[in-house]
């Protein structure tokens, strides 16, 4: 039996030909009509988190394109470019298709196979331990990073766990033990620990900041972006009721000798009930906002 | 044959039995107090509901099983290996000497000795068996756990509805995968095969990760925890509706169901006593077969044990390449005294006439013995049983001829035996779910013959 390519053409053999090298010749001629496209659309899947033929494994003609006529000139110019990976890379990112918010502002936009919006994606594992050493600012030598990264320090979990099977990010419906892990894995529970978490430290160390500050400060590490001002007035009301404050202006209910009764123990000891309140609450804040699905997704 | 259950569901059971409060909101803010003691009562109504759903367990024999070491023995044959076999409790069907204790429970089981497949390799057996389809092409099949405990089992139960023991799945991830059902359908892994004991406490390490608050958390400060993510759950997804979101707030609201059910003790093994233990053997196989019978009380659908080694078994679990009979001895060892356990504390709680139980593994292994007393891979004849729920027991179906080597009667493909097995669980296999691709696909291909005389 003959080698045949899947077109059913057979290779000129000559004595110097490997068997490699014929089969890279063929894949990559500007005639074959398989490699650009099925090449480009596995890029488009990998930004959009679902091919143009999607699943991308699915090349056949019970499954057409979503975009034909977007997927021929991907391809057209994914081979003009000899195959350029990072051409075509940045094609795709500058596209207007690409720089779309994933917010939704007409429910057309509800149909994800014509992108009227960004769809949400999954971060991949990697994108996932390497956030959440950026935003909880753990202790990261390169070795360590890289320690991290292969699983021992995020402990498996992180990586294993949200190795997700099906296919294209879309649809990250996450597992329950990623819940779990998220919420109460050993590395998580150590980061959103006021001694022993780094953002978190620098967050309540800073003199500068106020409790609106802090609260900036978390959101700008974990969200990239500052909390709404509802979102900081909720918050700003949580650490209060958590910090045991009497509240900002004066409380007609309060008499004269708890007043002087919560001054007294103030002063003398001014970091006792009170600032391990607020210290609690801002890591109770910290530990939602790496919780988050803002935090979690690409979106 | 289809049986049909009473959609009334173990979690309406359990609303009634106790009336326990569940999670108010999407992210709960409030678990009720958990009244204590109204498990036994409704483990007792559970066994005794005819409208029961029923349960599956998968022995899982990592590696591929010995076919002739254990339930195709062949003492008259060089083949045989010099294995003797003995008598079981069914007159006229003998099994290997390796297995005295299963040997007892026959009556309730099924042998296939005539299993025919086409995959010799670990990763690719594995995809065929735990999923009843070659891995080919872009469909990604889930694995049966999945797909048999989403026909069996109630999203909304407290405990997810496949559990797999101690899986080692190194061969074939995807195997054990939700495949295009999707992760809502993923296996909560409890311990796993690379588990280390702690102070030789095997019990131990068959938990599930994760599933306590940190020490410095109670329930208050994680409620508060909560309601904060809750509102910022709700600014995000209000912005953005569609199922990414909406995946990641069932998944948390499905974890804090569990953290806070009264089903979690269903992991507490140290709640059985000792001499039960033993019984079952302290092995982590003898544990997990444990637990699977502790999760089938509670409801769960699939529960998956496997096993992956046996002290003074040189190889990998079942992949006796080398000094096959030493191997296999040890893994017996461990095998024969939890599967015999586990059938008699099932019956005794009324729980094996709906509880099926599978043994196989990806493949068997050749009759002739290899130049290392070992022996390889094998799919072409070899062995798997069924026990319990649904199956007529006491019977063994197909042959195998004198030396082994070939089918002589009524050869069963996999998805033969797969939907043998949705037979006996009553689960309609021609139901069918959308692929990834788009299609629709049975449980089982329609292509399949299940065997009739082994169905109840």
């Amino acid at each position: 039996m003959s080698a045949q390519f899947i077109d059913q053409t057979s290779p000129v053999w000559t004595n110097q030909s490997r068997a490699r090298d014929v089969l890279a010749e063929w894949v990559t001629n500007k005639d074959n009509p398989y490699f650009a496209r099925t090449g480009a659309n596995r890029v488009w899947a990998h930004f959009f988190g679902r091919g143009i033929v999607d699943p991308p494994d699915g090349f056949d003609e019970g499954n057409p394109p979503s975009h034909p006529e977007l997927l021929d000139e991907l391809a057209k110019a994914f081979a003009a470019h000899d195959y350029d990976f990072k051409f075509l890379i940045r094609a795709i990112a500058a596209s207007n298709t690409y720089q779309q918010s994933s917010m939704q502002s007409h429910p057309s936009q509800s149909q994800r196979e014509w992108i009227g919006r960004m769809p949400v994606l999954g971060l991949s594992p990697r994108q996932l331990s390497d956030s959440l050493i950026q935003a909880t600012g753990a202790n990261v030598t390169t070795s360590l990073r890289d320690r991290m990264l292969s699983g021992t320090q995020v402990d498996n979990q992180i990586e294993s766990l949200f190795d997700n099977q099906v296919g294209g990010n879309v649809d990250p419906q996450s597992t329950i033990l990623q819940a779990l892990a998220l919420m109460n894995c050993q590395f998580i529970v150590q980061q959103t620990e006021p001694g022993a978490s780094k953002t978190l430290a620098a967050v309540l160390e800073s003199p500068f900041l106020d409790t609106d500050g802090r609260i900036e400060t978390l959101f700008l590490a974990t969200l990239s972006r500052r909390p709404t001002g509802e979102e900081l007035s909720r918050l700003r009301d949580y650490i209060e009721s958590k910090s045991g404050e009497r509240g900002r202006s004066a409380d007609a209910t309060q008499s004269v000798t708890e007043f002087f009764q919560a001054v007294g123990e103030e002063l003398l000891d001014p970091s006792t009930s009170r600032q391990r309140g607020q210290e609690q609450a801002l890591a109770d804040i910290f530990w939602a906002l790496l919780n988050s699905s803002e935090f979690l997704f690409n979106h | 044959m289809t049986r049909r259950h009473s959609p009334q569901s173990f979690r309406d059971r359990a609303a009634r039995t106790s009336r326990r409060t569940l999670l108010k909101a999407a992210l709960g803010c409030a678990a009720g107090a958990v009244s204590s003691g109204w498990f036994p009562a409704l483990a007792a109504e559970t066994a005794g509901d005819p409208g029961r759903k029923r349960s599956c367990i998968l022995l899982w024999m990592s590696g591929g099983p010995s076919q002739i070491d254990t339930f195709d023995p062949k003492p008259e044959h060089a083949n045989g290996g010099g294995v003797k076999s003995i008598e079981t409790a069914v007159p006229g069907i003998r099994i290997s000497e390796n297995l005295p204790l299963v040997a007892k429970r026959m009556k309730q089981m099924a042998i296939v000795r005539s299993m025919s497949t086409k995959e010799g390799d670990h990763s690719r057996g594995t995809y065929l068996m735990k999923t009843g389809y070659r891995p080919l092409g872009p469909i990604q099949y889930p694995s049966i756990g999945a797909l048999f405990s989403k026909e069996l089992g109630d999203i909304e139960a407290d405990l997810p509805g496949y559990i797999s023991v101690a899986p080692f799945r190194g061969f074939s991830a995807a195997a054990y995968g939700p495949g295009f059902l999707g992760p809502r359908y993923s296996p909560l892994i409890v311990g796993n095969a690379n588990a280390v004991r702690v102070n030789g406490n095997i019990a131990s390490t068959l938990r599930v990760e994760n599933l306590s608050l940190p020490g410095n958390v109670d329930t208050a400060r994680h409620d508060d925890r909560l309601s904060i993510l809750t509102s910022l759950e709700d600014e995000f997804s209000a912005r953005r509706p569609g199922s990414a979101v909406d995946g990641h707030r069932t998944a948390y609201k499905n974890a804090i169901r569990m953290m806070r059910s009264e089903a979690a003790a269903g992991f507490e093994l140290d709640e059985e006593p000792d001499s039960l233990k033993e019984k079952y053997g302290l092995s982590e196989f003898g544990m997990g077969c444990l637990l699977a019978r502790r999760l089938v009380e509670r409801g769960v659908p699939f529960i998956e044990v496997s096993l992956n080694s046996a002290a003074a078994n040189g190889s990998f679990g079942w992949d006796t390449h080398q000094n096959n009979q030493q191997g296999v001895a040890a893994l017996c060892k461990v095998l024969d005294p939890a599967w015999a356990a586990l059938m008699e504390d099932l019956e005794e709680r009324g729980l094996l006439e709906t509880t099926t139980i599978v043994w196989m593994g990806e493949f068997g292994r050749t009759p002739r013995l290899n130049a290392n007393a070992g022996r390889d891979h094998f799919p072409a004849a070899w062995s798997a049983v069924l026990a319990g729920g649904g199956v007529n027991g006491g019977r063994v179906v197909g042959s195998t001829g004198p030396d082994g080597m070939k089918v002589a009667d009524r050869p069963v493909t996999e998805q033969d035996f797969l939907g043998t097995v949705c037979g006996c669980l009553g689960i309609d296999r021609t139901s069918e779910n959308i692929s990834n691709v788009g299609r629709p696909i049975s449980v089982i291909a329609p292509e399949a013959v299940p065997i009739k005389e082994i169905i109840t």
